[in-house]
């Protein structure tokens, strides 16, 4: 933790990470599109539960409306605070209640081959891209680390260095969550197509 | 014999010659810098205490014998500068306000205010361009009438030290110059007084018979010169300079004062004991800097906690240090300091946490971490803020939360050194003008016009606060004030005032005639103690009416009496309790309150970060929980402002914190609705996050229990 205070410390501006992370994940899914829009590649096509799908939705959207309000608020503000902090919160209390939602729909136990419950067949998600099922896996974790950090800062138990730490530990969580969302998300749409 | 050198071979030599000559100026105009840089004063240099036994000396250097028969006062210049480099202590911070050759203004503190009952005047004042003050040269208060009014509370020089010399050639920048010159100048009686000295007895004293009181009623008296040498209670004095008329070359010498020096101060060799310290104690910064809460005037006062820095048996200067130049550390963050190396932890957050948390601090934001490292000096501890958001650093000083009286929906009025003249023996009520109220928490920046309120830098600070009022020329969406003594001269038979302006201005009692009117003719002469409450409550409305109306009469007589002298174009103003009163068009005398675009910055109160009484951290702001400041009702933005006027019967202005601040409360108000329920939600979001946790792991051993299964039935 300590390393990542002196890395910003010495000049890494996190807005600078920001739009890296941001045009890497973006350039990756490109190349890999027109590659596979060009290659004759055509598998099965994946569907899931209207459930899973409209859990995932709203999973997705709030990602999208935690990103906008904090990435989205330091590249254009330079500060995340007023109206985008509020809004931030908010939401994120409702994104702690969705994500167990989220995680149940989409169950890791189901990325794993076990057919649970029968509604989402293993052949569907178990079977599936392993960019959809690693990137997934990335969606859960950071999902954990993002609001159990946020969480934790509510309790009276870190200082102020610790704050700024974990603090830090949020906003990069945060990135990591965002962008395997991005590629989760390339990684679906890329098997409805039957790119892969 | 001459010899014919060729002129290529001579003006090698000259310039060879010259070359010589240049290198031999420069090495001796070093050698002599050299020498100059050298210690100019001997010192001793000890940690143990100097003990001075001293001559005394005049101002004009002659050794002082007190058997004379007209003995002079001592100078300090002249005594303690035969050891002491005077020249670099006299423009410190205390002694440099006016002409600010070392000191910079830096982040406004309290300023000089101009109190004069008599015409309602709480004028702000200062040299140095704090926003929200006024310039006693602008206003055309002469060097000389600042000293007198304010030098009490100063330790001499800065005004003292240039009475004269700025004063005439400083003409009212603001003011154009037939106003100026219509009005009476202000007083100036430098020749008479001659100047205020720098007494640094009144700071380095060690207790003992040195008086700062009466040092305080010295300059009161006009007894400049004689104030250290009284005050030190080497002498005692017979008279008062302000008693000389202000031809002083027609006065007797018989009229000046007389000091009569106490021959047992003196030892056989003429010399004295000065009990000096080099650390000033808390008693002589306090003769000055004392805040004290008005209840504290009645009984309250040893209910009233002293600063915790004080109660951990610190010193004022244990913090706001100064080396030989003066130059006080004030103690906030970013302070410009010709050393900022030495003052980086002499800040509250230097001192406790040891380096800048906050980037906006140029000071502090030092690559150089053994300096960093350096917090704790003093054994101060390091606070933890457990669970504090880091996003309060950004928004608040550490005063915001830790210094002042406690946040209340009212304001606590206050009493200060400076400006209710706190140590000199009097009789007190707590509700002398100037209303100062404290805390208000304001952005840092947030000086009269908001200007730069809205940048990051704007931290939230305690701020007091008070209203001014005064007599002014209104222009050009400005007011200007009028030089108050010239102000007093205009309108003492109009405003009928002797001493207090608030209680006078008003005052109405019915006449016998007015009382038949009212009561009747059997009634009228009835005693008051037998009127009927109907009776009570006709003549109570007759007061109120007829007391509106002298209030009106008077000051729109006034109004017009100031019109008189003011040049075309130019309006006569009365500022008090927030608004600008202006005579209404027409014969009736009545006021007119002028619009805010016309009468500007002027009519805005006051303000003044403040820095102390630091309270302990389990009464900091927030100690109980976020909704100390994350509530509707919280005093941090709904403490109630209610400006003070002069005028009674007028309606005043009354202020939310929150409107001074500029805060956008629709959003505060969803903020603060976040907080309602937070104990809930935190129960809530962690079952939420523990299920999810069980849910992924029972997701990771059922992967990794299927992969080893299915690596298995591979394998066989």
């Amino acid at each position: 933790m300590n390393f990542i205070a002196r890395l910003m410390e010495k000049g890494l501006q996190f807005d600078n990470v920001i739009v890296c992370t941001g045009i890497a994940v973006a350039v990756g899914i490109l190349l890999h599109a027109v590659y596979a829009a060009f290659s004759s590649q055509r598998k099965s096509r994946i569907r899931g539960s209207w459930i899973a799908r409209l859990v995932y939705l709203v999973f997705a959207t709030l990602v999208v409306a935690l990103t906008a309000t904090s990435f989205g608020s330091i590249l254009t503000a330079g500060v995340m605070e007023h109206w985008a902090l509020l809004a931030h919160i908010a939401i994120a209390g409702a994104f702690v209640f969705v994500l167990l939602v989220f995680s149940i729909a989409w169950s890791p136990l189901k990325l794993s081959n076990a057919n649970v419950d029968g509604q989402v067949s293993a052949d569907t998600i178990g079977n599936a891209w392993w960019l959809s099922r690693w990137s997934l896996w990335c969606v859960l974790w950071a999902s954990l680390v993002v609001a159990g950090s946020m969480l934790v800062a509510m309790l009276p138990i870190f200082d102020t260095i610790g704050m700024h730490e974990i603090t830090m530990i949020h906003r990069y969580a945060g990135l990591v969550l965002a962008g395997s969302l991005m590629v989760n998300l390339y990684a679906f749409a890329a098997q409805r197509l039957g790119w892969r | 014999m001459t010899v014919d050198w060729p002129p290529q071979f001579r003006r090698s030599c000259f310039i060879l010659r010259s070359f010589i000559m240049i290198a031999l100026i420069v090495g001796l105009g070093a050698v002599s810098i050299a020498a100059d840089t050298g210690p100019k004063y001997a010192r001793a240099d000890t940690d143990g205490h100097y003990v001075h036994w001293i001559e005394l000396y005049d101002a004009n250097s002659t050794k002082i014998n007190p058997a004379d028969a007209n003995p002079r006062p001592y100078s300090s210049r002249k005594t303690c500068g035969r050891c002491h480099d005077f020249e670099k202590i006299v423009h410190g911070w205390h002694f440099d306000a006016v002409e600010q050759l070392k000191s910079e203004s830096g982040r406004p503190g309290q300023p000089w205010v101009w109190n004069d009952p008599r015409t309602g005047t709480i004028l702000p004042l200062s040299y140095r361009g704090w926003t929200g003050t006024y310039n006693p040269d602008a206003v055309g208060i002469s060097r000389w009438s600042v000293t007198k009014q304010f030098g009490g509370f100063l330790p001499g020089g800065g005004p003292g030290s240039f009475a004269t010399s700025k004063s005439d050639e400083a003409s009212p920048a603001e003011m154009d110059k037939t106003l100026a010159s219509s009005l009476s100048k202000s007083p100036d009686r430098e020749t008479i007084t001659g100047s205020l000295p720098v007494d640094c007895m009144l700071c380095h004293r060690s207790g003992g018979e040195y008086n700062p009181e009466i040092w305080s009623k010295q300059i009161e008296a006009e007894n400049f010169e004689y104030a250290p040498t009284v005050a030190s209670g080497l002498a005692v004095i017979e008279g008062s300079l302000s008693r000389v008329r202000e031809n002083a070359s027609e006065t007797d010498p018989d009229d000046l004062p007389k000091l009569t020096y106490d021959m047992n101060r003196f030892r056989p060799d003429g010399k004295v004991f000065f009990d000096i310290v080099r650390k000033p104690h808390n008693a002589s910064c306090n003769h000055c800097h004392t805040n004290l809460a008005a209840q504290a005037i009645d009984t309250q006062r040893w209910a009233h906690d002293d600063d915790i820095h004080m109660r951990a048996g610190m010193s004022c200067v244990d913090c706001h240090r100064n080396g030989l130049d003066h130059e006080m550390v004030r103690g906030y963050p970013g302070q410009n300091h010709p050393q900022p190396k030495l003052i980086a932890t002499l800040s509250c957050q230097g001192c406790h946490l040891g380096g800048s948390l906050n980037s906006h601090d140029a000071n502090l934001a030092m690559s150089d971490n053994a300096w960093r490292s350096m917090g704790g000096r003093m054994g101060a501890p390091k606070p933890l803020h457990r669970g504090l958001p880091p996003l309060h650093f950004e928004k608040l000083t550490c005063t915001a939360c830790h210094s002042g009286p406690l946040a209340d929906m009212t304001p606590v009025r206050q009493l200060t050194s400076q400006l209710h003249h706190l140590g000199v023996h009097e009789q007190r009520t707590g509700n002398e003008a100037p209303a100062i109220v404290a805390p208000i928490m304001l952005p840092i920046r947030t000086i009269a016009s908001h200007e730069d309120s809205d940048k990051p830098q704007a931290l939230y600070t305690p701020h007091r606060m008070m209203w001014p009022a005064f007599w002014g020329v209104m222009h050009d969406g400005r007011i200007d004030p009028l030089e108050p003594e010239s102000v007093y001269q205009l309108t003492r038979k109009t405003l009928k005032v002797k001493k207090d302006l608030s209680e006078e201005i008003g005052e109405v009692k019915p006449a016998l005639s007015d009382r038949k009117r009212i009561l009747g003719d059997d009634r009228y002469k009835v005693k008051e103690e037998e009127w009927t409450p109907a009776e009570v409550d006709a003549i109570d409305s007759w007061i109120e009416e007829q007391s509106r109306f002298q209030v009106d009469t008077r000051i729109a007589e006034s109004l017009d009496e100031l019109q008189k002298v003011l040049p075309e174009g130019k309006q006569a103003v009365y500022v008090t309790g927030g608004k600008a009163y202006r005579r209404s068009v027409g014969e009736d005398k009545k006021l007119e309150i002028a619009s805010s675009a016309e009468a500007g910055k002027a009519i805005e109160p006051t303000v003044w970060p403040l820095g102390h009484n630091v309270r302990p951290a389990r009464m900091a702001l927030g100690a109980s929980g976020c909704v100390e400041c994350h509530s509707d009702g919280s005093p941090f933005f709904a403490t109630r402002i209610d400006a003070v006027s002069f005028l009674p019967g007028k309606e005043n202005v009354s202020v939310m914190a929150h409107e001074l601040q500029q805060a956008d409360m629709n959003r505060l108000k969803q903020w603060n609705s976040l907080f309602a329920s937070r104990a809930a939600f935190k129960y809530f979001a962690f079952g939420c996050l523990g299920l999810t946790t069980l849910v992924v792991l029972s997701g990771l051993t059922n992967a990794i229990g299927n992969r080893l299964g299915a690596n298995r039935r591979r394998s066989s």
